[in-house]
């Protein structure tokens, strides 16, 4: 700046004011101030014009302007998982219908219609298949994976070695189209029970007749996919089913804040206008120079 | 800026727009709207700004949408017709809050903005050319006019009480 003077010192006190100088210019104006105590007086009424602080003005609706930190999150994690449920749920489908069994509790459907395979494909019901041609017949049970199945037979306490053998081949068969089949599992209530192609069908005596697919059997796939129209129906795994409550809960969630919002937006204008009658009622109406109050 | 950061200048900066906005404008509902449009058109674009630049960005929208209703206001016209109820007021405070208001009535809005940035919030000069888009030196100017001119007021108001 440049040295002060009589002329320019007005500025200097401005700019003091407006705390604008750097140190050296405060330095030298000081000094100029004590050469001119008169100025002094003059810094003194300039500083009248400072605004004093007020604090007690407030901004009346602050909880109106904040956000939710992690409502747009769940909002673009939502659209992001949308999409990925849709991938995950379409997966888990094929997923289900190429390894996930499907057996049917009796709903109607009569024994004959699982039966009706071609003859010489049939298995006979596991404890015929398991009774020996001939003979008396032996109490047993036949170890499957994961499951027991309890079979009764009858036989003789006699050991008949032909007959042990003829029983062991049985085991051996049944054991090879467990191995051929998927596990065994309830399907949903409304999907038919459908004749596996060529492949044997297997009827527990006692039990509800139950469907068996064979593995890899792309035919039988296609047709059970084709049955199946009610995703809901199908059982989701752990993971998915957890995405799946999470979206859920991100929409109730989303939902709740737009209601929200909405309320607020309508107690903020309910409480405008009540303000606004009050402050007119109170101040009147400012109209250019003039005011008009009304009488209460 | 985060959503955390966007909250954190609601607890900064909504106070002070508000006193900005409400002292120059005088009317509260006006204020209160301002307000409230100002942090909308932040929160919008929150996500490209920094947080460094947010007050200014907040001051900055508030002063020309202040600046909006104010030139509406100036279409408003007189209404002829008085209610038969109504009388026309003329009380005069004497107390200095009053009297300072006064005097900043008799700026003009410009120049007091400027006083009420420079005062209130504390901006420097470059800063406060960035809210108003004037240039550096002429916010100095006005501002110093406006110092003067409320000296003289409040000199004259003294002399008088």
């Amino acid at each position: 700046m440049m040295k002060i003077d009589q002329h320019n010192y007005e500025e200097y006190l401005l700019s003091y004011i407006d705390d604008e100088l750097d140190e050296a210019d405060v330095t030298v104006l000081i000094q100029f101030l004590q050469q001119h105590p008169d100025k002094q007086k003059e810094l003194e009424l300039l500083q009248l014009s400072k605004l004093p602080v007020e604090k007690g003005i407030i901004f009346p609706n602050k909880q109106l302007l904040y956000h939710k930190e992690n409502f747009t999150r769940g909002k673009i994690s939502f659209m992001h998982s949308y999409k990925w449920i849709a991938a995950v749920a379409a997966a888990c489908i094929a997923l289900f219908l190429i390894i996930h069994p499907f057996s049917r509790k009796d709903s109607g459907i009569p024994n004959a219609v699982v039966a009706n395979t071609p003859p010489q494909k049939a298995i006979q019901p596991l404890q015929e298949a398991l009774q020996p041609d001939s003979g008396p017949p032996i109490k047993r049970e036949i170890k499957q994976k994961g499951n027991a199945i309890p079979v009764i037979a009858k036989t003789n306490i006699k050991e008949d070695k032909k007959k042990e053998n003829y029983i062991e081949r049985k085991e051996k068969d049944l054991a090879a189209i467990h191995n051929n089949l998927m596990a065994i599992s309830q399907a949903p209530p409304d999907i038919p029970v459908l004749q596996p192609l060529n492949t044997p069908t297997v009827v527990i005596q006692g039990k509800a007749p139950v469907m068996v697919a064979p593995a890899e059997h792309p035919e039988a796939e296609r047709a059970i996919a084709s049955k199946v129209n009610k995703p809901h129906q199908i059982a989701l795994s752990p993971t998915l089913a957890n995405t799946v409550a999470n979206t859920v809960q991100s929409l109730a969630v989303a939902k709740e804040d737009i209601d929200s919002a909405i309320t607020r937006k309508m107690t903020y204008l309910n409480h405008k206008k009540a303000g606004l009658i009050e402050h007119v009622a109170k101040n009147g109406i400012r109209i250019g120079k003039v005011t008009i109050a009304f009488n209460e | 800026m985060t959503e955390k950061e966007y909250n954190k200048c609601v607890e900064l900066y909504a106070d002070g727009l508000f006193r900005f906005i409400v002292k120059n404008l005088k009317r509260e509902e006006d204020a209160k709207d301002i307000v409230q449009n100002s942090f909308e058109i932040l929160w919008k674009h929150h996500q490209e700004l920094l947080f460094e630049k947010a007050k200014a960005y907040l001051f900055t929208t508030g002063y020309h949408n202040m600046i909006d209703y104010l030139r509406k206001d100036k279409r408003v016209s007189l209404v002829e017709a008085f209610p038969e109820n109504a009388k026309v007021q003329s009380d005069i405070s004497l107390d200095i809050h009053s009297v300072i208001q006064k005097g900043l009535e008799r700026l003009s809005e410009i120049q007091r903005s400027l006083l009420m940035l420079k005062d209130y919030e504390g901006y420097s000069y470059e800063e406060i050319a960035g809210i108003t888009g004037l240039n550096a030196s002429q916010v100095k100017v006005y501002l110093h006019r406006a110092r003067l001119k409320m000296k003289e007021y409040l000199v004259k108001m003294e002399n008088v009480l």
